[in-house]
């Protein structure tokens, strides 16, 4: 009775602990996995492969990363790996690309912030200078995958999304 | 026979569980080996990542490797602003007697470094100049800003400060202004270049030893003139005139941008600004900041009229004491 009750008990213990090793696994944010994590993202090419698929109308621009901060004003730009900034070129016109890849996954939220920071601004510039702006700026999207956030104004927003998932498919 | 039965089905649900404990256990170490292989791999990357951009000190320190900055903008512009060739000789068209007088004349291209002290200050369309390569010229610029916008709006872009005090913040060796697309139109021209006169005193009260360079308005293309917009390209070629004959008696340095840009019919291109007739794209900056590189004042000139601005002001000074 004994040895059947140890029996129990430790194929309970290792089934138990199996399973949260697999919880563990999956754990980490925006739905990414281990391998979301070590994740390595050409931002050029991808961004060229969002930038296609968004369809976007007019010339865009990539920000030179030391000016980023001019930009992104509450951004810790030393919380980042990697960067892209695409934006219309002559901005009068919303449109935006952007990748962020942080240096470690905990500031994943503190870039987040300080894109809401950086889209608070851009409506306050627009409402009364170009309003027609303020709904594609409403509309902005933001996902993440595993480090890497990104940051999209376009008129098709979700196809910039399938692309970004396409790439980051391709890459695993 | 009932109990020896028992016995045998026992056995054989204690072997299955064995069997299952094994396997779970198999599994768990293979699991345990995968995620220490993987954490000792991160690690080793994080370690070779940390000392890459310790190098860099952040991204604020130089572009790192794969972002592929200014990808688009190098395709879209195949001819950039000029890169460093030589310093300039002192332009024999351009001395103390008529360096005020007028336009500055088409000088020797200057290196894009000639901008790294500067300061460019004005409205949207300066803004853009955030957006393009260029020299470490600072940026003190914001969409809707006007000749007194500049001193009163406080921008969390710039900590808080007035574009006014963001300038003057910078310590700039020299100033490069142009405001007015937000105003001409929409107030008289009299009141425009009053208005202006007092951001130019302010200046260079501020900045007695800066070289001010004011840059005419720039102009918008045939289709939003003809939309009976506020601002047109013949009220701007007017203040434009009126701004020559204001740098003049102020004392600074006039350059007309406005010519690098306008076609033969004194337009913006309309390929310039297919978004709205008054902002445009990576080339026409190119162009504009070409345009300035190539309309310097030469340094032993340039040091000469500033003491004459500092003597003008020194009189007004003194004339309302």
């Amino acid at each position: 009775m004994k040895m059947k009750r140890s029996r129990v008990l430790s194929v309970g213990i290792v089934v138990l602990i199996a399973l949260l090793t697999l919880a563990g696994c999956g754990s980490s944010d925006g739905g990414g996995s281990a391998g979301d994590l070590e994740l390595q993202l050409d931002l050029a090419e991808l961004s060229e492969k969002a930038l296609d698929a968004g369809e976007y109308q007019y010339e865009m621009v990539a920000l030179d990363t030391g000016k980023i901060d001019r930009v992104y004003i509450n951004l810790d730009v030393n919380l980042l790996e990697d960067a892209c900034v695409n934006v219309e070129s002559s901005r009068s016109n919303a449109d935006e690309f952007t990748a962020f890849k942080v240096k470690d996954e905990a500031d994943i939220d503190a870039v987040k912030g300080a894109i809401d920071s950086y889209v608070s601004t851009l409506l306050s510039e627009v409402e009364s200078y170009n309003p027609e702006q303020v709904p594609r700026i409403n509309n902005a999207l933001t996902f993440t995958h595993g480090k890497y956030i990104f940051f999209v104004i376009s008129d098709n927003n979700s196809a910039v999304q399938k692309a970004v998932n396409d790439y980051v498919k391709e890459s695993k | 026979m009932a109990q020896q039965y028992r016995y045998a089905k026992k056995r054989k649900r204690n072997r299955i569980i064995d069997f299952l404990t094994a396997l779970t256990f198999i599994f768990l170490l293979f699991s345990i080996g995968s995620f220490l292989a993987a954490f000792f791999i991160s690690a080793q990357q994080l370690n070779e990542e940390s000392t890459r951009y310790t190098m860099t000190d952040g991204l604020s320190g130089g572009p790192p490797s794969s972002s592929g900055e200014n990808s688009r903008q190098d395709e879209a512009s195949s001819d950039p602003a000029p890169e460093p060739e030589s310093t300039p000789e002192p332009e024999p068209g351009i001395t103390i007697a008529n360096v005020f007088n007028g336009p500055i004349p088409q000088t020797q291209v200057s290196s894009l470094s000639y901008l790294d002290d500067a300061v460019f200050l004005g409205d949207s369309i300066t803004n853009g100049m955030t957006y393009h390569n260029m020299s470490e010229a600072y940026i003190a610029a914001a969409t809707s800003m006007s000749t007194v916008g500049i001193f009163g709006k406080e921008l969390e872009q710039y900590d808080g400060m007035t574009l006014f005090e963001a300038c003057n913040a910078q310590k700039p060796k020299k100033i490069y202004v142009m405001l007015g697309s937000n105003e001409i139109g929409g107030i008289s021209l009299d009141s425009f270049i009053d208005r202006y006169e007092d951001v130019l005193d302010k200046l260079r009260l501020a900045n007695p030893d800066a070289l001010i360079y004011l840059q005419s308005v720039m102009p918008v293309t045939k289709s939003y003139d003809e939309k009976n917009n506020l601002l047109n390209n013949d009220l701007i070629q007017q203040a434009n005139l009126l701004l020559e004959q204001l740098a003049a008696r102020k004392k600074v340095f006039f350059i007309d941008t406005h010519s690098a840009l306008a076609d033969e019919n004194g337009y913006l291109p309309e390929e310039a600004s297919p978004t709205d007739g008054v902002h445009f794209g990576t080339s026409y900056f190119d162009m504009w900041i070409e345009y300035v590189l190539t309309h310097t004042v030469p340094d032993d000139v340039a040091q000469q009229a500033v003491k004459e601005a500092q003597q003008l002001y020194d009189e007004l000074a003194n004339a309302a004491e």
